[in-house]
């Protein structure tokens, strides 16, 4: 059995795990074509900030493939032949599988201007991203932030820790307008209006970019300008699918999957970024591009590949919107559903509890679908299994919400976690 | 449970009696300290707290937990009001008993017994003097009366101070005086303590504190003082004489009895009613040889102090007396008593007897003695031990041990009467460097330690070192276990030491007494220091509670280190969550009362701490190191 | 392969918090109570006592710690590769050198196992997820994890999972008497 993995990130890494664990006299054979180096993108971030020094972001990767016997090819998927089940990589060579994950991730999401000044705009994916932002970092320069999502925020934290001015431009009226609610969300944007060094723009955008002496000129919506000497935008994620297309498989935004993480080609499965998984709060196919959900997916798309015979693997359950960031010297949690433009018409329990925490849970119909707060990540954690496991909000003891710092966890005897026990 | 017996005692007899207790199957303090294990780490620390139920509460030492109990007590509030009702506690225990020998003396004065009288009426007059009682043209009953009325006084405030507060020195006085902490009676600072540990009170932990060392001021120069003086006058004033020690005092073919707790004043009279030859021929009539007395702990040290009644063994030896299977009674008075006596009795044909209403056991039989029918109680408690007898097991009987000799009885009257009349010549000793210094090694037994290992090894150092070695309580019958109290150990001692020893006739660890008696100590302080024209803190003396347990060590140690005596502890006491408190006790107190505490379980490490101290106050006052 | 592992039966809790105490200590740079309260970073427990509330309405006390799943979230959550498998087998333990404290292990953990402070072990980084590492140094020295030495009720066993169930002893390491079921 040949087991070709695309893609060697978060999701592919872990089915590579997961297939060898379930399969441990399998062909494992992976391809990327930074397969050399292993790194999670997202930690970019605290390098960029300073938090994690930059030599510790990057390690070789041979021990770990070699560890797990998985065979490396340095190069780039362009095609698939699903018919002869063979996969066509960019050195020519082919590649047959009998089973194929395709895990090639997301890329950012272009902005597109006026000028010709459109190109030195950069984005913040992976290193060599971050290559290029720390080349146009410059103490007491100016950088444009354009997007006020949790890279956005992450992007403002870092280059204000490198000495530089940040203006962050959110085309919202409040940053984080898709990931919180409004409470934290303002919160948020009082802290940021605080903080020296950074300008918060709301209801703004971009129209044009020129290069302007060293730097660049940028025009905004309303007319008027800005010089800075680097802008970074993050406007979120697009998966990166096209060298299947040929395939055929049915897409969307991302590839569609059936509740074994399968694509509607036959042995072509798909997990991470790429994939538009059915939404556990939403119920429908959306894209919930971050770790936890490519990690899981590889190891439940890695069981299903490897199930022999009329045996299956785990169902997916579905993947959930879901993020911590360490910001302003607390944590700010979000889980599910919390976008107040999908929370019309539900309920809201807000606890607070000294020390400055905050947490406010989305109840719709009963059910708790989203939970949204400050300093609160322990919590979040159970009200993200709350979540998972469709927990009736009449099932929260008054007393765990009564006091949120020392009630026991919601999690009861029903072992939620059903990934099977490979081994065991 | 495995463990090898030596490593819980250094004493054969304790070794012998733990496997005969393994054996027999019968638990001891051993056993139950390894169920207990771990302790409460809260409470280990200090930072538990029951003193109201809004709680129970605690503080988290390592800061992720609450940092304030209910009503917003932190971790320095809540220890010190802990150790301020631990010294409370130890303080209530030394006086009450004081109280009942006042209550005994005023019996006498007002001719309400006929059982007891004044054994030493130069010392009543001589006291009755000392603290202003008017004796002119009274007879002895008179001024007993007067004197207990007197010390009745002290316990309340209405003399608003202590009756023995002028042998402290001058400069110990306005020591205390500038802190706030002059006791101002026995009963009230207990009292005004539990007051202020009390929620919402005493919110300063460094007030606290202070009060701490007025509560044991009050029992060192007060309770105690009183309790070791009456006892004095009514069962005479102690004198060198020898006697036994260990388990092997315990006679094979004699009704064996022994006397446990703290107060001479039932043992007294079980002393005199075993010499009855009508109780005498009863036990020979039981096929007994005779009648044997013997002591335990404090109580013992009372009649051997003036008896020389021979001594069974110290706190941690007390199950195993009964693991001889050869002890007939125990009559207790209180404190120190293992509740678990009584189930250990059970075990023999041994009975518990007690005979105070305010320390009664169940399972044992209580027997009330008053003043006004202690002797024939006491016979009462013989005839039951002679019917004990004829239920014996001979063949559980094992006395493993044979005694050894001790000497005891030093009191301040008798030490001054070796030294010709007066403390000059120990003051010539110690200037000469013969006698570097003075520590006072006393406390008790703590399962926690191997049993005698710290209290005897450091005494055996510190005489090496020739600093003569002062003892009470437990830690008296751990130095004369292993023949420290007789003047052949003076062989042991350094050569300045020996040489004064020799001289005098004297052991270089001498005993003083029980533990009320280390009122006996601090008043030698005072005594030497008035002498030399200084304060206590700077006199070449130091006090150590290697194996210490109870919260009367507390107070003790409390009032030794208000003197001005540094004061060395074999196990920390729970203060250490507090970093504020601790901090005052190992360092701060020095600036305020001259004197810290300090915690070392190494008996050779404590002895060079102890060295260290008197070395510069040697110094200090331009002697030879 | 089966590990041993901390078994809680939480109606067996009397709230003491002895185990958090002493497993703070046992995580302490010095392992003494007595000098482990005095270090410059403090050491903190990986158990803690939470407020329950059993099927009859009554608050009890809950012991919470990690239960060293299989497949565990936290794992699958930590970007940095923090929360190894190969320290001690069939134990996760947080790595303190990888560890970026970013907070994604206990959003995916659904019992409130980890937390996040100063730790000893890293201690150039504000902060670090703490949970429970089944006292692996202890195990290797023959010693029993020390929450369960501290536990004087019997409320956390250290045995096999397995053997548990078949002793009928009920509620299992999962078990929470805050379920309203």
């Amino acid at each position: 059995m040949r087991y070709v993995v695309v893609g060697l990130h978060a999701a592919g890494r872990s089915a590579c795990q997961w297939l060898r664990r379930a399969d441990p006299a399998c062909e494992i054979v992976g391809v990327d074509p930074s397969a050399g180096s292993l790194y999670a993108r997202p930690l970019i971030s605290y390098v960029l900030d300073g938090e994690l020094p930059e030599h510790a972001l990057v390690k070789d990767s041979a021990p770990f493939f070699e560890n797990l016997g998985v065979q490396l090819k340095r190069a780039a998927a362009v095609g698939l032949d699903a018919n002869r089940k063979r996969l066509i990589l960019d050195s020519g060579e082919e590649l047959a599988y009998d089973k194929l994950l395709a895990a090639t991730g997301s890329a950012p999401r272009r902005v597109r201007l006026e000028g010709d000044g459109a190109d030195h705009v950069c984005y913040f994916r992976g290193q060599a991203d971050l290559a290029r932002i720390l080349a146009h970092v410059k103490s007491g320069g100016v950088a444009a932030v354009l997007g006020g999502g949790l890279v956005g925020f992450k992007l403002t934290h870092g280059l204000v820790a490198r000495g530089m001015k940040v203006k962050l431009m959110v085309t919202s009226p409040r940053p984080l307008a898709l990931n919180v609610d409004e409470y934290v969300g303002s919160w948020a944007g009082a802290r940021f209006k605080e903080m020296d060094g950074v300008h918060l723009m709301t209801s703004t955008s971009v129209v044009r970019a020129d290069v302007h002496g060293q730097g660049l000129r940028l025009t905004l919506d309303d007319g008027s300008t800005e010089d800075v000497d680097l802008v970074v935008a993050g406007k979120g994620v697009v998966p990166r699918f096209a060298w299947l297309a040929e395939a055929g498989p049915e897409t969307d935004q991302g590839l569609l999957v059936d509740n074994r993480l399968m694509t509607s080609v036959e042995d072509v499965y798909a997990a991470g970024d790429a994939v538009q998984a059915s939404d556990i709060v939403h119920e429908r196919p959306l894209l919930n591009a971050i770790w936890p959900n490519a990690v899981e997916q590889g190891r439940v798309a890695a069981l299903n590949m490897a199930a022999k015979g009329p045996a299956q693997g785990p169902a997916y359950a579905g993947s959930i919107a879901m993020n911590a960031i360490p910001i302003f010297g607390t944590h700010m949690v979000s889980v599910g559903m919390v976008n107040p433009r999908y929370t019309e018409g539900c309920e809201f329990i807000t606890t607070t509890c000294h020390r400055g925490s905050y947490l406010n849970i989305v109840i719709r119909d009963g059910v708790i679908v989203g939970a949204v707060g400050l300093s609160a990540v322990p919590r979040l954690g159970e009200l993200a299994h709350a979540v998972r496991t469709r927990m009736k909000v009449s099932r929260i003891p008054a007393r765990w919400l009564k006091n949120p710092r020392n009630a026991a966890p919601l999690a009861g005897n029903t072992p939620w976690y059903k990934g099977s026990r490979v081994g065991a | 449970m495995n463990k090898d017996f030596k490593e819980y005692s250094i004493c054969t007899d304790a070794q012998a009696m733990l496997k005969k207790a393994r054996v027999e199957g019968i638990e001891t303090v051993w056993d139950r300290l390894l169920e207990q294990q771990p302790h409460c780490g809260f409470c280990e620390l200090g930072l538990s707290c029951r003193n109201c139920i809004m709680g129970p509460c605690r503080i988290d030492p390592f800061g992720s937990g609450p940092q304030r109990g209910v009503c917003g007590a932190d971790a320095d509030v809540i220890v010190a009001r802990n150790l301020g009702r631990m010294v409370a506690s130890g303080a209530a225990a030394h006086s009450d008993h004081g109280r009942d020998l006042v209550e005994t003396l005023h019996a006498i004065g007002e001719g309400k017994t006929d059982d007891y009288v004044i054994t030493d009426p130069e010392k009543l007059k001589r006291v009755a003097e000392e603290v202003g009682v008017n004796i002119g043209g009274k007879d002895d009953a008179a001024i007993a009366k007067a004197l207990a009325e007197r010390f009745f006084a002290d316990f309340g405030c209405m003399n608003g101070t202590l009756s023995f507060i002028d042998r402290v020195p001058e400069k110990r006085r306005e020591v205390w005086a500038k802190f706030g902490i002059t006791p101002r009676g026995i009963d009230r600072e207990v009292v005004e303590m539990m007051h202020r540990t009390h929620m919402g009170v005493d919110n300063d932990a460094v007030n606290l504190c202070l009060h701490s060392a007025r509560v044991s001021l009050g029992d060192g120069w007060g309770g105690s003082m009183i309790a070791t003086e009456v006892s004095d006058i009514v069962f005479g004033t102690p004198t060198p004489r020898v006697s036994k020690v260990n388990l092997g005092v315990l006679k094979e073919d004699y009704v064996n009895i022994l006397v446990h707790g703290h107060s001479p004043i039932v043992s007294e009279m079980v002393c005199a009613a075993v010499q009855d030859p009508d109780l005498l021929q009863k036990a020979k009539d039981a096929g007994a040889a005779g009648i044997n007395l013997a002591g335990l702990c404090c109580t013992g040290s009372e009649l051997l102090m003036r008896k020389g009644i021979p001594m069974a063994g110290n706190h941690l030896m007390t199950e195993l007396a009964l693991i001889t299977g050869a002890v007939e009674v125990i009559i207790v008075d209180y404190q120190c008593i293992m509740p678990s006596l009584v189930a250990v009795a059970a075990c023999y044909h041994s009975k518990i007897v007690t005979t105070s209403d305010k320390a009664k056991f169940t399972g044992a039989t209580h027997v009330e003695f008053s003043v006004d029918n202690a002797r024939a109680k006491a016979r009462e408690v013989v005839e039951m031990a002679i019917e004990a007898y004829k239920n014996r097991n001979p063949a559980r009987v094992d006395i493993p041990v044979e005694p050894v000799e001790l000497m005891s009885g030093f009191s301040n009257e008798a030490v001054l009467a070796a030294l010709g009349g007066t403390a000059q010549p120990l003051i010539d000793a110690i200037v000469a460097g013969k006698v570097r210094g003075v520590v006072g090694i006393v406390g008790c037994n703590n399962p926690k330690l191997k049993h005698d290992y710290v209290t005897y090894n450091m005494a055996k150092e510190c005489i090496k070192r020739d600093i003569l070695v002062l003892v009470t309580g437990c830690a008296a019958i751990s130095t004369g276990k292993q023949g420290l109290l007789m003047p052949a150990a003076a062989e042991e001692a350094g050569s300045g030491l020996k040489e004064v020893c020799n001289a005098l006739g004297i052991p270089p660890v001498l005993h003083v007494g029980s533990c009320v008696d280390n009122a006996r100590i601090i008043h030698l302080c005072g005594l030497l220091a008035k002498a030399l024209g200084v304060d206590i803190s700077d006199l070449p003396v130091a006090a150590a509670a290697p194996e210490w347990y109870s919260e009367k060590a507390v107070s003790i140690g409390m009032y030794a280190v208000a003197n001005g005596i540094y004061t060395v502890l074999g196990l920390a006491p729970p203060i250490l969550g507090s970093k504020l408190v601790t901090g005052l006790a190992l360092n701060g107190l020095e600036d305020v009362v001259g004197a810290t505490f300090a915690v070392e379980a190494d008996p050779i490490k404590a002895a060079e701490l102890v060295d260290e101290r008197i070395k510069t106050k040697r110094k200090a006052l331009n002697l030879t190191p | 392969m089966q590990h041993k592992t901390v078994i809680v039966r939480p109606e067996l809790c009397v709230g003491c918090m002895q185990c958090a105490i002493r497993c703070a200590q046992a995580h302490s740079a010095t392992k003494e109570l007595a000098t482990a309260v005095f270090e410059p970073v403090l050491a903190k427990p990986r158990i803690h006592i939470g407020v329950g509330v059993n099927p009859q309405g009554v608050l009890k006390p809950f012991p919470n710690k990690c239960r060293h799943c299989d497949p565990a979230p936290c794992q699958e959550a930590c970007m940095p590769g923090a929360i190894r498998s190969d320290i001690a087998e069939g134990s996760k333990v947080v790595d303190p050198a990888l560890c970026i404290g970013c907070g994604m292990c206990a959003m995916a953990c659904p019992y409130y196992a980890i937390r996040y402070h100063h730790d000893l072990h890293a201690p150039e980084r504000t902060i670090t997820a703490i949970k429970c590492d089944n006292c692996h140094d202890r195990q290797k020295k023959g010693q029993i994890p020390a929450c369960v030495e501290a536990c004087k009720t019997g409320a956390l066993e250290f045995g096999y999972v397995n053997e548990h169930i078949k002793k009928g002893a009920g509620r299992l390491a999962n078990a929470a008497w805050s379920m309203q079921s």
